[in-house]
Formats: C-alpha cells, sequence, structure tokens
C-alpha cells in the first residue's frame, strides 16, 4: 500500500476506560466503556461500526476474541478480526484498519482491547502468568524459570556490557514517565519518583528494580478509524496516518544476537519514509516502555540518537516534561497503566490527543507530527506509525 | 522428541547442524536460518562457550523455583556458534561478567528437567 492509501484514513476518535484498580470490571465492560467514550469522542455510534479489530486476552482464553467482542458490543461488522502482535498490536490496528478503510471492507472501524489484569488476579499471578504464557521456548528455556522481566534483563545487560548503559540512565526513563503521568488523572501512578527511588526499589531480575518495570493494570482503549474525508464532517480534529510499517528479528530471546538492532530499525525507517519526514521532524514520540531499557532501545533504532548512546541521550531530563525530545507523554505502561494488549493502544491515543492539542498540562505546544511506536514479545516484533494533523 | 531433547535425556548437547551450509543451531526448525537447508545432522557440542548475558532473578515465577532464588540466569555463546539459555553456577553473581569463558555440565532443574547448566 502506498503512503497515499494510509493518508486517506483518519483517527476520528480516542477512548480509555478507568485505568489502575477498577474492581467488578469484566474485559467486556471494561472494553465496552472505552469504546463508548471513543465513539461518543468522535461523534458516532455503535449502529456506525461496520469494522472490528480487537486482540487476544491474557486473563482469559476466549475462542475468537473479535467473536466474543462483537458479541458483547452488539454488533455484526463485515470487516472483524482478532490481530495479535502482542505489545505491538495498538500500532498495528492503525494500519490494519486504514488498510480496511482504503480497500472498502469497512467504512468504521473500532478498535478495542483491554482486560482486568490486576482484579482478575493479583500482580504475582499475572506475572506468573506471563512467565507461563510462551515468551520463554518452552524446551529451551523455561525450564531455567525466567519471568518476562529476566528475557528483558537479558537484553539489558547486554546492552549495559556493549554499550555502558548505566542504571542510573534505566532510571531516568522511568522518572521521566512518571513526571508526565503526574498530569495525566487517568493515569495509574501518579507521584513523582526520583532515580534513587528506582535504585533502591526492590530487585526483581537484575538489572531490573520493580520500577524498572511496567504496572499491571485493569483498563481497556479505543479508537476509531474512517475515512479522512468523513472525518472532516465529525467531531474532533483530523489527524491521519502518513506512514508506518513494521520489523521483526526473532520471538525468542535465547536466539536474539543482542544487542544487534531491533526491528524498530526497520519498522522506523518505513514509516518515516512513507511519511517523508526524518526523527527530527517528530515533535512528540509515544515510544513502548514496558522496561525502561525498551525506551532506550527505541530511541537508538528508531533514530533519535546513535546506536548505544541512548543511555545517556535520556539523562538530565531529555525525555520527560520540559524536556527537549517528549516521550511517552502520557506515562505509558510505566506509570499511566499496563492492561495487557491494549497497552500500546494509549501510546496511539496519546500521540492523536497531542496532535489535536488536546493533552492538557502536558500538551507539546503546536505539535503536528507525532510517532506512535509499539514492541511485542521480547523486544523482537516493532510497529511505527507516524502520524500527522490533518488539514 | 527432537534429538536435542532425546540428547539432554543423555546428558549430552546434541546440536542440529546444516547439511547443506554446515551451520550449527540449537533451536529446532524445519528450515537453516542461514541458507534455507531442511536436512539436518547432529554434532555434540564441546561444552565451551562464554557469556553473552545474564540476570539474577530475586522472584521466583512459580511455586518450583521459590527455593532457588537467587540464581543466576546467563545466555552462552557456544564455540560451535549458536546461543543458548542456561544457568551459571558455581560463581557468586557479583563475579559473573559479559565475555566470561564457561564449560558445561548437566544439572537437574527446580522443575525437575535435567538441562545443560555453566560454570566457569
Ligand atoms: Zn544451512
Amino acid at each position: 500500500m502506498s503512503s497515499g492509501l494510509l493518508r486517506h484514513a483518519a483517527i476520528a476518535g480516542i477512548g480509555e476506560s478507568r485505568l489502575g484498580r477498577v474492581p467488578g470490571m469484566s474485559a467486556l465492560a471494561l472494553q465496552n466503556e472505552a469504546a463508548e467514550a471513543a465513539l461518543a469522542d468522535a461523534g458516532l455510534t455503535f449502529a456506525d461500526v461496520d469494522g472490528l479489530l480487537t486482540t487476544p486476552l491474557r486473563t482469559e482464553s476466549w475462542p475468537m476474541p473479535c467473536g466474543v467482542v462483537a458479541e458483547g458490543l452488539g454488533i455484526h461488522p463485515r470487516y472483524i478480526a482478532t490481530l495479535d502482535v502482542a505489545g505491538a498490536s495498538g500500532c498495528s490496528m492503525v494500519l490494519h484498519a486504514a488498510m480496511a478503510i482504503a480497500t472498502g471492507q469497512a467504512s468504521t472501524v473500532l478498535c478495542v482491547a483491554g482486560q482486568p489484569s490486576l482484579s482478575h488476579r493479583g500482580r504475582g499471578d499475572t506475572v506468573k502468568a506471563l512467565a507461563g504464557a510462551g515468551w520463554a521456548h518452552p524446551d529451551l528455556e523455561a525450564p531455567y524459570g525466567p519471568m518476562v522481566p529476566t528475557l528483558y534483563a537479558l537484553f539489558a545487560q547486554r546492552h549495559m556490557a556493549e554499550y555502558g548503559t548505566t542504571s542510573e540512565q534505566l532510571a531516568e526513563v522511568a522518572v521521566a514517565l512518571r513526571g508526565w503521568a503526574g498530569m495525566n488523572d487517568n493515569a495509574q501512578k501518579r507521584e513523582p519518583i526520583t532515580i534513587a527511588d528506582v535504585l533502591a526499589s526492590p530487585p526483581v531480575t537484575s538489572p531490573f528494580h520493580v520500577l524498572d518495570c511496567a504496572l499491571v493494570s485493569d483498563g481497556a482503549a479505543a479508537f476509531v478509524v474512517t475515512s479522512a474525508e468523513r472525518a472532516r464532517d465529525l467531531r474532533q480534529p483530523v489527524v491521519t496516518p502518513l506512514g508506518g510499517g513494521h520489523g521483526f528479528s526473532h520471538t525468542y530471546i535465547g536466539d536474539y544476537d543482542a544487542p544487534a538492532v531491533t526491528g524498530a530499525l526497520h519498522s522506523g525507517r518505513e514509516a518515516f519514509r512513507q511519511a517523508g519526514v526524518t526523527p527530527a521532524d517528530i515533535q512528540v514520540a509515544e515510544l513502548y516502555d514496558c522496561f525502561t531499557i525498551t525506551v532506550i532501545a527505541e530511541l537508538e533504532d528508531l533514530g533519535f540518537c546513535k546506536k548505544g548512546e541512548g543511555g545517556a541521550f535520556v539523562q538530565g531530563g531529555r525525555i520527560g516534561p520540559g524536556g527537549s525530545c517528549p516521550v511517552t507523554t502520557h506515562g505509558g505502561l510505566l506509570s499511566a497503566g499496563h492492561p495487557g494488549l491494549a497497552g500500546g493502544m494509549f501510546h496511539v491515543i496519546e500521540a492523536v490527543r497531542q496532535l489535536r492539542g488536546q493533552a492538557g498540562k502536558r500538551q507539546i505546544p503546536d505539535a503536528e507530527l507525532a510517532l506512535a511506536h509499539g514492541n511485542g514479545g521480547i523486544i523482537g516484533l516493532h510497529c511505527s506509525v507516524v502520524l500527522g494533523r490533518g488539514r | 522428541m527432537s534429538t536435542l531433547l532425546e540428547g539432554y535425556a543423555q546428558d549430552r548437547l546434541l546440536l542440529p547442524v546444516c547439511a547443506s551450509c554446515g551451520a550449527a543451531h540449537l533451536y529446532p526448525r524445519p528450515r537453516c536460518p542461514r541458507c534455507g537447508g531442511t536436512r539436518f545432522h547432529d554434532q555434540e557440542a564441546s561444552g565451551r562457550g562464554e557469556v553473552t548475558s545474564f540476570s539474577v532473578v530475586r522472584r521466583a515465577p512459580s511455586p518450583d523455583f521459590t527455593g532457588s532464588v537467587p540464581y543466576t540466569i546467563g545466555l552462552v555463546r557456544l564455540e560451535e556458534g549458536p546461543q543458548m539459555m542456561t544457568w551459571i553456577v558455581d560463581t557468586p553473581p557479583d563475579a559473573i561478567s559479559v565475555g566470561m569463558k564457561v564449560t558445561m555440565h548437566f544439572a537437574d532443574l527446580p522443575g525437575g528437567e535435567r538441562r545443560p547448566v555453566f560454570a566457569p
């Protein structure tokens, strides 16, 4: 698909459920809350929806997630699919929905996902469920007892050995994102933290402390994709995808030659090429942040700094409030919330909010170009989308 | 059962080696990622390698591991080429570094599997 076709689509509505600890809500109830908010934001109703994209859950096993969600929301879309590129799903939904619009498969695609990760089970149980979710190879890795954070820690430790990245630099990422979350009323964690707080938080799997790791949250996110032409007649300023791409390197971290570049190099290169822009043109970068190291690697591989210099790049508050390179301005998975595969959708939503000028106290002045970036698996599958304010 | 697991049952690390290009692998696959070859023969690993990364795990991922924390998960690059996940044992975590030379022996892991582990 040429980037020209991508630009025919627009994100016309965005919505979040309550995020954090939201007791008594099923996955469907959370998703309904987000979907209602997104449709209301666009000035649309469920009757307008003829396309649906969702993801699998990690809290329960649905036989056909897109069918369960369609049934739960009472819609009968003519375009319907379950998308699973793990944490990259949020960004990937934008591209898939735009393709559905461009090819006439649908006129209005509701993208929605979410789950009660926190209330369904305790945090410890979620970590254990993730440990058994197949991210570790069943024969070659799982018998050694890695947690998902361990799999990322192996990437982080190698980055530190190769490039001299420090625990303090990792902590800078957590501090910056917490700073943004302090200005997001829906964020799960809003109290400020310092580098010392991160380093003093309980060690989990070296080099990670608790505050280097994503939250576990209840919540759901939704956005509505339609044609740019139709979006101009709807309620909100038009935001369009200008370029996008995917990049894949590996599924199992044991088989990955870290610290080689990640798939973010390829997803970013393609997204920037289609959009006709460079990283220097991006005013706000909503980067996936499952762990602090993830942001540092993405900044390098997407081209915001040179390979190996991500640690130094984030020092001095550069990616936090008031910094020259604002990153993940809603607070991300580290501080706003991480309800399963929906986690990466919040980065898309925040990019749209920034481009509309609706980000409140955390608004980047006159933001016209944003990058949303998702990462799935063990830093092995990436999706980048350049978004712009429509005309 | 793959030859890899058959080897583990005999305390042997048998690497699938591509019959077309000679590249040694570890993760079982139907096609050689280097040349696309589909025929493999087994080669017994020397058991020598070097640490490419490691993490000291302080929280047990399941009840099986509760009595084992802290333990050190490592990635080791075998001298034949493939990298594998393992435990780094018989050495304090502070003494482990990327690039450290290690050698393999077999041990029973907390879940009951018998697997290669590495020590300096
Ligand atoms: Zn071969």
